[in-house]
């Protein structure tokens, strides 16, 4: 049996586009919006959402068998925070530049939909090393959309890729301008309008 | 086995998750706090030396600290204490005591000056309001406590992207030392009338401003409409208000 069909594989790589969980579970659409004006933030918050979707994922899935259910969600809730505090702390130790970068993104991953959903819904219920993969999975499938999203905005709201200008002088001369409402939440509204229209047209029938 | 779902365990388990998140926290907190707050200085100082020009994102933290330490005589950059009302030198506080808690001493800032010959400047340092927080930086002038030497912001929470390119080098470059800004209309007056400061555009560019306006002119962030407003309010009201007094005593 090849990875992709085992039930490791399939964990790590529905999220990707079937079961994304942006465009299909419709999580972390707040921070989708925030975040993707340029890329460069988009991909720091992909690797740290990532790490911690992760982390949370694994440590959730080791003492689960103790969560008492009554207290399940402010147990997520404090084991989330716990590690993102921490790792905040430890980089305005000994990374002080990509702490100054993190800084608001912080809050927005503690905040994040997607860690506590897949806490709730899949590593309550699965072995640490399933839960891995999950948090993998959907860390990546975050991180698909967002970058997506925000190499578009950047593109097409002030013509630059990765801080670089890719739109030629020679198009604003003859009275090119960029899209203003690209550089604006609503433009995400938008594109992730469209990348959902998208994902259910061509993957409707793998739900 | 104990029933996990009985109050009497879900109460100690609530009891050692917190104790253990507690410990975890401020045990992280209280080990690496040496080192964060040499990196803040160290930032502090980096954002002092940014906005005069004298170094960049990249000039190593020694580097960095040699300028306000000496083993001989006087450091290059020298912090003073002033009052803001008067423009006098404030004697009676100490540097050291005043950058541990600023907040203390109303009405009195920090300026540093720069003695190095050649690049004699002033830093004045700058706060305001932005969207989501404060903003705070420093601000360079040149000898002539006119000409604009920089502008470097090294705290804001603005969003990323939009506001926060306060902090990006187009934004920065257009108060560099060759932008030839300034703050003043007529040379060493530090009046209301002219004293004007520096003030962010929207919807036009400083370009197709007439140049004796060009001066006094930058072009704001579009989609951030509210930073930009509080970097004008900051180099305009907030630096008269503040250094009018200083800058005016340094001159005579």
């Amino acid at each position: 049996m090849s990875f992709g069909k085992s039930r490791e594989g399939q964990v790590l790589i529905k999220p990707l586009i079937a079961a994304n969980p942006i465009m299909i579970q419709t999580l972390g659409v707040c921070s989708a919006l925030a975040v993707t004006v340029q890329l460069k933030p988009a991909i720091v918050m992909s690797l740290a959402l990532m790490t911690v979707v992760t982390a949370s994922n694994v440590i959730i899935s080791l003492i689960r068998n103790v969560i008492p259910a009554k207290i399940r969600i402010i147990t997520f809730m404090l084991v989330i925070s716990t590690l993102v505090a921490l790792a905040d702390q430890i980089l305005k130790a000994y990374l002080f530049d990509v702490s100054k970068q993190l800084s608001v993104f912080v809050g927005l991953i503690i905040t994040n939909c997607i860690v506590m959903g897949r806490a709730e819904a899949f590593a309550t219920t699965n072995t640490p090393k399933m839960a891995f993969m999950d948090g993998i999975g959907n860390g990546l499938g975050y991180s698909i959309v967002l970058c997506g999203v925000a190499a578009v905005r950047e593109v097409l709201g002030s013509g630059k890729f990765l801080g670089y200008e890719v739109a030629p002088q020679a198009l604003y001369d003859i009275g090119y301008v960029n899209n203003g409402l690209m550089v604006l939440a609503p433009g995400a509204f938008f594109l992730i309008g469209i990348f959902i229209w998208l994902s259910n047209t061509f993957y409707k029938g793998e739900r | 086995m104990v029933n996990v779902n009985g109050n009497n365990f879900t109460i100690v388990f609530a009891i050692i998750s917190c104790v253990t998140a507690s410990v975890l926290l401020s045990g992280a907190n209280e080990s690496l706090k040496e080192l964060q707050d040499s990196n803040v200085k160290t930032d502090k100082q980096r954002s002092v030396l940014l906005a005069a020009g004298l170094a960049t994102a990249t000039t190593p933290a020694e580097e960095i600290s040699g300028w306000f330490t000496s083993e001989t005589g006087s450091p290059a950059i020298t912090p003073i204490v002033i009052d803001e009302a008067t423009g006098d030198v404030a004697t009676d506080v100490d540097a050291e005591k005043f950058s541990k808690k600023p907040e203390k001493f109303e009405g009195k800032s920090m300026v540093y000056e720069c003695s190095k010959p050649g690049m004699e400047s002033i830093i004045l340092p700058i706060t305001g309001q932005g969207l989501w927080g404060p903003l705070k930086g420093y601000l360079a002038l040149g000898n002539d406590g006119n000409s604009v030497l920089g502008v470097c912001f090294y705290f804001h929470k603005e969003t990323p992207g939009l506001g926060a390119e306060i902090t990006e080098s187009w934004y920065m470059d257009q108060f560099a030392k060759e932008s030839g800004k300034k703050i003043l209309l007529k040379e060493g007056d530090y009046s209301k009338e002219s004293f004007i400061g520096i003030s962010s555009l929207k919807g036009v560019k400083v370009v197709d401003k007439p140049a004796s306006e060009q001066p006094y002119l930058i072009d704001g962030i579009s989609g951030a409409t509210i930073t930009s407003d509080g970097v004008t309010d900051v180099l305009t009201k907030a630096i008269f208000e503040k250094y009018s007094a200083y800058l005016k005593n340094r001159k005579s």
